[in-house]
């Protein structure tokens, strides 16, 4: 009764509410529309041309497709290949051997050179540019003009004559064309790594050395152990980031040796372009990209593993 | 005695010592930046030099009678002229689109509420998680579908989302106080118009790092306008110059196809300094 009364008494009042709510919906509904209308032109094209893709390369793997014939449900025959193919394996092994040797030169060097520039003297912008230079360039560009310095009779050679070292044909000799490919890597991208490293000695306090110096402790012992620890989560961040590249690997190999000599620099990424743009194999080739995302997540989930305990050493 | 100890001649004593420190410092700095700099000066340097025949070798630093034949043939035997267009046009067009579809997307994500949004922002960041040659093969699958192989939208458009970008802007929006958006607001502003009049201003330094990034990733990309064009005349500076057959043109010819690929990319980037740096360490940061 008192329900019934108080009821018919707000009635009016109700009404008013029933209508504020439904003036709210409706402008919360427009809000939303706004807000979709905002984002439509990256969500289309992310749908599109990412996540469409990405799922794609997953189920292509289970496929036997030349792109242009019906494409043939097979299974898991394409990863049962993949296990019995030499040619994937000797590409999986240089693409680790190709990461093995750039990954602990360029992260060793970056961080000689950014100690070296985290100085307070004159000029050393002018440095840290030239370093960075040849980050900027296109790999593929640059991979021409070493194809040219590394010829038997090119400079390469004429710096080892200097030392008296016998000439070597690097591209062309199956012991070194990999490690030749993996050279310029070093050279284009530890300047990249340099930046990080610079970045990261910046934020450390100056006063935290200081003390340690103040303390009677050597420019070693400072640098061992005051800089070096707090340095560990860029170091860690520099080594996954130069690991993923690494694993990604083609445009020099392509250019410099074009897989070669005898597969000595065919790398994963090669592979899977080799086995979809000239075997036109696109469901063996998507199979190897997809064993290539799986190590390139493993590296991820392991940067997060490795970083977790790291929060507060920032 | 009382000289020798006096503040002066410490202060004289460790800026000696200074100055004899920073000496192995400037050496090492220097010899690091010739092995850095001497590629580029060996291409420049023969791309002047009358050669004829493929060795050039031994390099003269300075050609004794420099020539600009090289780049009179390489620009007569390719379509270099085309690919460089083609290169400006589109990494132009897709850094500007991809800075339109990076803010406005940010926009909603950090200053708008709406179903799926975490969904949704997630999807995108997963994406970089997966590497871009992992997609191409179905990318490349679905512009043949489309019939867009060796066309400009196909060289575009994968390229114009960017899940570092949104990421980016997002995180600078986030910095930013809501106040003028919400006087706007107030005033009767539509959300499209605070969006161009405030919002777009406001994330000028965001916008200039995203910018030289997405730019410099067009014009150096290989693998995909590999991929994705077989005609001369719709290939990119790299895909097109690392594809031309060296017997058709001479090395000095080839190195002046280099310098002429390389050096704009050095001129904007000592000029953009600033943003490269600041944008290229970011985008190492972002994970």
């Amino acid at each position: 009764m008192a329900k019934f009364i108080s009821n018919t008494t707000l009635y009016p009042q109700t009404q008013g509410k029933q209508s504020t709510a439904h003036a709210l919906r409706a402008r919360r509904r427009r809000q939303i529309l706004i807000a979709y209308a905002f984002l439509a032109p990256s969500l289309i094209i992310f749908l599109v041309f990412r996540h469409l893709p990405a799922a794609g390369s997953l189920i292509m793997g289970f496929f036997d497709w030349t792109g242009i014939s019906t494409p043939d449900f097979i299974g898991l025959t394409n990863y049962n290949n993949l296990l019995h193919d030499q040619v994937f394996w000797r590409a999986l092994g240089n693409t680790v051997e190709y990461t093995a040797i750039v990954v602990p030169s360029e992260v060793v060097l970056a961080l000689g050179l950014a100690v070296l520039l985290n100085q307070k003297l004159p000029g050393l912008k002018i440095f840290r540019m030239a370093y960075f230079i040849p980050v900027v360039t296109a790999t593929a560009i640059v991979a021409i003009v070493w194809r040219w310095l590394y010829q038997p009779a090119g400079l390469a050679n004429e710096i080892l004559q200097i030392f008296h070292i016998p000439a070597i044909n690097w591209l062309a000799d199956g012991r070194f064309a990999l490690p030749s490919v993996a050279i310029m890597a070093i050279w284009q991208h530890t300047g990249f790594n340099m930046l990080i490293f610079l970045a990261g000695l910046q934020s450390i306090p100056a006063e935290m050395e200081e003390t340690a110096r103040i303390n009677g402790a050597g420019r070693w012992n400072t640098f061992r152990y005051v800089t070096l620890p707090l340095l560990r989560p860029v170091i860690v961040l520099a080594v996954i980031l130069t690991t993923i590249s690494s694993f990604q690997v083609f445009d020099s190999a392509y250019v410099m040796t074009g897989g070669g000599p005898f597969y000595a620099t065919t790398t994963l990424v090669f592979y899977a372009y080799q086995q979809a743009f000239e075997q036109y194999s696109m469901g063996y080739a998507s199979a190897i990209a997809f064993f290539l995302f799986l190590i390139i997540l493993a590296i991820s989930l392991l940067q997060r593993r490795v970083l977790r305990g790291d929060e507060d050493v920032y | 005695m009382f000289t020798r100890t006096s503040p002066h001649h410490l202060a004289q004593a460790r800026l000696a010592k200074k100055v004899l420190w920073s000496i192995p410092t400037y050496v090492s700095l220097v010899a690091i930046a010739v092995v850095m700099v001497a590629p580029f000066i060996a291409m420049i340097s023969v791309s002047f030099q009358q050669g004829e025949g493929v060795s050039v070798f031994p390099i003269q630093w300075i050609p004794t009678a420099p020539t600009l034949n090289n780049y009179l043939h390489i620009l007569q035997a390719s379509d270099i002229l085309r690919w460089f267009a083609n290169s400006l046009l589109v990494a132009t067009v897709g850094t500007l689109v991809a800075i339109f579809t990076a803010t406005t997307a940010a926009y909603a994500f950090a200053r708008m509420d709406f179903p799926l949004r975490n969904v949704i922002f997630w999807s995108f960041l997963a994406m970089l998680m997966i590497p871009s040659q992992v997609t191409l093969i179905p990318q490349y699958l679905l512009l043949a579908q489309l019939d867009w192989l060796n066309t400009y939208q196909a060289l575009i458009l994968p390229g114009i989302t960017s899940a570092f970008g949104i990421f980016l802007i997002r995180q600078y929006l986030l910095g930013l106080p809501r106040d003028f958006e919400e006087a706007a607001r107030i005033d009767g502003a539509s959300e499209l118009q605070i969006y161009l009049r405030i919002v777009l201003p406001m994330l000028k330094p965001a916008i200039a790092t995203l910018g030289t990034i997405q730019f410099l990733n067009y014009w150096n990309d290989f693998l995909y306008p590999l991929v994705v064009t077989t005609d001369s005349n719709m290939r990119t500076l790299p895909a097109g110059l690392a594809t031309l057959q060296t017997p058709t043109s001479g090395l000095p010819e080839l190195l002046a196809g280099a310098t002429i690929a390389i050096v704009p990319t050095v001129i904007v980037f000592l000029a953009l300094q600033r943003y490269f740096t600041r944008g290229i360490v970011m985008s190492g940061l972002k994970g």
